[in-house]
Order: structure tokens, then sequence, then C-alpha cells
């Protein structure tokens, strides 16, 4: 299903691991594609299946069985070998991940850093400095000299997280990944590098996949959302249909739950209940039914696929999509006086 | 009387070597908050800010430079050791991770009974196992939680423990410190709605210590909003997180994102510019 105006598209990923407790079912039928100079934000709770999904667009997952396609232009990335991967992996897909504390070599300093991406690159030796400089420029550095004569336990944790970004950029990727780039920030700090990340993306023209559990961080920064549960997409789509009409009941538990600026205090947190299933144990038939306020028999026993709603590109896993009454905030609800 | 008076708080360390390396980092800066008995009070600010220093003082693990600090009257911080003890049965902490605030080595019975054992507080083993189990009951956990290790438990069910470790003691204040930001959100809200049944059954105060400005709007009566070691603005949730006076404040609130498309707290140029211009547009007679 890829078009011109894909840069990637999944097909039928899965990833599992055998590990002590069993079979861990991380990715589970997985497809999904990544147009060209979009920014899709992959959505789920810890265990949905995120990262494993995006470590595999960078080849990084080992010691799992894997079957499905990753079409990269007119590749298939899954077949790969390890030495083909190192070709892909940097300069066509970067990565910026969580931590940047433990992104960066605590024992060289930046500019070695830099350097290394600079070289990769193909930036010959003397022209790597003024690269460098002009790379950490471009991701809001200051003084990127001073910068880059330091270490990185000198630098603050948004200083950290440019310099990773500066480093994914130096190979000029047509698609980031950028795996919760900011959970580790302060909230100020936070809105910095996102709007830095959304700058860069329109600048460049580039890609870029937003893992995040966070949905509040998605609203002003993702075009479209893919709402993942159990290792599956449970709903796809424009992030004003996601959050103004969810129609999976997870995607709608999962806005709930994120608490608002606008909630009166005293208003009750509208939790889901239970906990995310662990990956080696998943539920027969629709992974979220032991928590879904609306599951049936049905849902034990046979597996929604996910298709497609009357909206263009809104797709949805769910038996009972449009049949749900769509479930109301506790304050517009007849219980809320309890 | 407030539960808890909290006045002219200050903490500093000395960094460095001694001689001409070291200097004074003041991490809590004249402090002076109250907590009054079955309010929830926010503490929010970004990291470093002072915070959790605030909270070890209050709760005993730290002892500050200066200040006092009056629970139920009492300036606890005049007493000796072991009535000091005794004065902070009452003010129990629990920890952002409950990943290491726990003892993999016991059993989840024994980590909740040892506020009991600690403080002697049951009359025999049967009273104590039965306060537990109570305990555990008032969390949300199930019975068969008592011989089990943490292992066996979620990062929510874990916060649920550590909960109930709190609770065994029956305490007149929680201080809750980023309790509820390594959980997913429908995990998170089912701990912040037990923090408010706790509240309401049981009238225990909380401080509560956050980052997320959305969690402590809908949670907390009051906030007080820390920057560099000090108070900069604190007052009714409602009002300092819709009208905040203070500039520091102001610039937390408006980083703060919210899960409205319709209102992102990123743009890009040409969308900053036209949401000016129709600002602009609509404020033109």
């Amino acid at each position: 299903m890829t078009t011109s105006a894909d840069l990637l598209s999944v097909r039928e990923l899965s990833v599992s691991f055998a590990i002590p407790a069993g079979i861990a079912r991380a990715v589970n039928d997985v497809s999904l594609n990544i147009r060209a100079g979009e920014r899709l934000a992959l959505v789920g709770e810890s265990g949905s299946g995120k990262t494993v999904t995006a470590m595999s667009l960078l080849g990084l997952v080992r010691g799992a069985t894997t079957s499905g396609q990753i079409c990269y232009g007119n590749r298939d990335l899954a077949a790969l070998s390890s030495k083909e991967w190192r070709a892909v992996r940097g300069r066509e897909i970067g990565i910026v991940l969580q931590d940047p504390n433990s992104s960066l070599n605590p024992t060289m300093r930046v500019r070695s850093q830099v350097f290394e991406a600079l070289r990769l690159a193909g930036v010959s030796r003397e022209h790597r400095q003024s690269e460098a400089v002009s790379l950490l420029g471009k991701v809001g550095i200051n003084d990127p000299a001073g910068i880059l004569r330091a270490y990185p336990f000198q630098l603050s944790g948004g200083q950290q997280q440019r310099v990773v970004i500066s480093i994914a950029l130096a190979q000029q990727p047509k698609l980031l990944i950028a795996d919760e780039p900011t959970t580790a920030l302060d909230v100020k700090v936070q809105a910095q590098v996102m709007q830095l990340l959304l700058d860069l993306g329109e600048q460049q023209h580039m890609s870029i996949l937003l893992i995040t559990h966070d949905l509040s961080v998605v609203a002003g920064f993702a075009g479209r959302v893919a709402v993942m549960y159990g290792g599956r997409i449970v709903e796809l789509g424009d992030t004003i249909t996601i959050f103004e009409s969810p129609q999976h009941p997870y995607t709608q538990g999962l806005l709930r739950s994120t608490p608002r600026a606008d909630a009166d205090q005293g208003t009750r947190f509208d939790a889901i209940p239970g906990e995310v299933p662990p990956a080696t144990d998943l539920p027969s038939g629709c992974a979220f039914r032991l928590r879904c306020p609306f599951a049936q028999a049905r849902c034990a026993a046979e597996l929604p696929v996910l298709s497609g709603m009357n909206q263009a590109g809104h797709l949805v896993a769910c038996h009972f999509v449009g049949q749900l009454e769509p479930a109301k905030r506790p304050a517009e609800s007849s219980d809320a006086t309890a | 009387m407030p539960l808890l008076e909290v006045s002219g708080l200050s903490k500093s360390y000395f960094r460095g070597r001694s001689g001409r390396n070291a200097h004074r980092v003041d991490a809590v800066r004249d402090v002076t908050l109250h907590l009054d008995a079955g309010e929830i009070l926010g503490l929010v600010g970004e990291s470093g800010s002072g915070k959790t220093t605030t909270a070890r003082c209050i709760a005993g693990l730290v002892r500050p430079t200066a200040g006092s600090i009056l629970f139920e009257g009492k300036d606890v911080l005049a007493l000796r050791a072991a009535e000091l003890r005794a004065a902070r049965r009452p003010i129990r902490m629990i920890f952002q991770n409950p990943y290491s605030s726990l003892d993999p080595r016991m059993s989840v019975g024994e980590i909740v009974a040892e506020g009991l054992v600690v403080n002697k507080l049951a009359t025999g083993r049967e009273d104590r196992r039965e306060r537990v189990l109570a305990a555990l009951a008032d969390v949300g956990l199930p019975a068969d939680a008592y011989q089990r290790r943490p292992k066996a438990f979620s990062g929510g069910q874990r916060q649920r423990i550590a909960i109930a470790r709190a609770l065994v003691v029956e305490p007149r204040v929680l201080i809750c410190d980023e309790v509820v930001s390594s959980l997913d959100v429908s995990i998170q809200a089912q701990i912040c709605n037990l923090l408010a049944d706790l509240r309401s059954k049981r009238g225990v105060a909380i401080l509560f210590i956050a980052h997320d400005l959305g969690v402590v709007r809908q949670l907390c009566h009051r906030v007080a909003v820390m920057s560099e070691g000090s108070i900069v603005e604190t007052g009714p949730t409602a009002s300092v997180l819709t009208k905040p006076t203070q500039a520091y404040t102001q610039s937390l609130v408006a980083a703060t994102p919210v899960p409205d498309p319709r209102h992102p707290y990123v743009m890009l140029k040409h969308e900053h510019q036209e949401a000016q211009k129709s600002t602009n547009g609509n404020e033109s007679p």
C-alpha cells in the first residue's frame, strides 16, 4: 500500500521475544505508513509495543522472532543484514532517545561525539569544526564553540537533548524517530525541544515519528496519531479526529484519564480500571476487553480488525465501532454528583 | 491552627571539596507554608527548585539549616531524637519511584508491617497482621498480596503498597513526592483517586509534590509554586493556575501542553502569524 507520498511503510510487522516467562508478543501485525514530511505520533502506555515498533524501524531489535516488511523506497529493511543496516541507520533514519544523559558518552567531549556523526556523514576533517558549529546553531545552542568543548555532564538536560538532536541531524535523515524525547525534561524545556523538532521537521522536510505516552504532547505536534495497545494499533487517524471523536474505547479512556488544565478541583480522575496485560499473557480476541466497559462475548472470541471509518484515513479496531455511545467526561455524566 | 506550619525553612548544602572550591548551595530558601487537616496542597516547580528538599525536611529525613516546623502546634525541630520519632509518626512520606522504595527481599506484609514494628503500635502478631491486611484493603490490594514480594507487582500496584505502608501507622499528613509521575496516565488516575478518597474518608492532609499542572489542578485545593528554592506564588489552585500573577508561574502554565489540538503549545512560524492575525482581527471592531 506504499503510495508515492509514503516515505516508509510497515506491513504486518510482528515481533516476539522468548523470555523465561514465556513468549512476549511485543508487536502484533502492525501496519503503518509514514508519509514524507509528516509528523506521526505513536501513542500508548508502557508495554504497548511502541518502542519495539520503533526499534524495528532501526534494525535494533535483537534476539527476537520478527515477521513482516518495512518498505523504504524500493527496499525491504526487514530483510537487511546487520552490515546493510549500517547504511540506513543514522543516514536515512535517525533516532533521539528519552534520556539524553545516557545517549551521550560521558567520557567524551561533545566535540568528539558530534564530529563522529559528521565523519559518518562524509564531512571532511577540515570542515568538521565549522559544520559542528552550524549544526549546534541549528538546534538552538547559543554558544556552540563552548558547548563543543564541554563534557555532557556539564550541560543541562535541555542542552544535552539538543546535542543529541544535532547528532541525529548530522546525516540529514529523512525520518527522525523521537522516542519519548522530552519525558526526562522539565515542562518549559519540553516545550522548547518540541518546538525545535517541529521547526526542524518543517524546514528540512523531514518526517518525524514521535513516540510518547503523553497525549498532551501530541496535541500540538503531530498531524496523525496511531494508538497502540497490546502490541497492536487500535486506532489511527488525523490528530483532530482522534482527539475530538475517538472511536476506540481505549483511545476514549486514554483521553479521559489525561488530566486537563480546565478540570475543576475535586473532579474524579477518570481512570481505566485494571492494568495493561503483560505481552506474555495477552487475552484472546481484543487485548483491551478486560478493561473495556463495552466488552461482550464476541470480543473474547474474535480479534477486531483495524478497518476504515467514514472519515478518510480513520481506522479503528473494534467490533462495536460506531455503535458505542461516545463516553462522556465525568463532569457531564449523570453520576457527577456522586 | 493549621495541622502543619512551616516557617522560614532553609536548607543549604556545601558542594565541592573544602577550601576555595567549596560553595554553598541554597536548596531551600525561607519557605513558609501551612497545611490544614484534610487539605491537599500542591507543591509544583521544575527539577532543582527545592520541592523534594522541602519535603524531606518536613518528613524529618533532612535537618533544615534554619526555620521551624510546627506539627499540631509543637515545634518538632526542638525535640530530642526519641521524642522526634514519636512526633513524626503521623507524618509519612511516599516516594517517587516504587521500584526503589520497596525492599525486594521483604514480603509485602513485612514491608507494610515495618511501621507498626518500629513504632510498637501493634498489640501482638495477630493485631499486626489484621492492621496490615486492613491497610492493603484500603488501597485496593487483594489479601493475597500479603505474602508476595514487590517483584510480583506493577508500578501502580507498588505505589499502592507504598501508600499502605504509610497508612498503617494512621498518619495525619502524607507527603507524596511525585508519586504518580512514573505511572501511565490510566494508572495515574487510579492513584490520584485513591489519594482523594483517603483525604475525604480519613481526613488526612496531603502535601502533593508534582510537576504536572494538570494533575495538580484536579487534585489540590491550594498550590505553592517553587522556583530556585523559594515559593514564588501560592493560593487556591484554580486562581493560581488560571490567573497566575507571577512571571514564573505564567511561563510554567504557558509551557504546559494541553490535550487539545486546537490550542497547541508549539506552533509553526506561519501558524503563529496566522494566530496573531486572527486575534488582532477579532480585537479590532
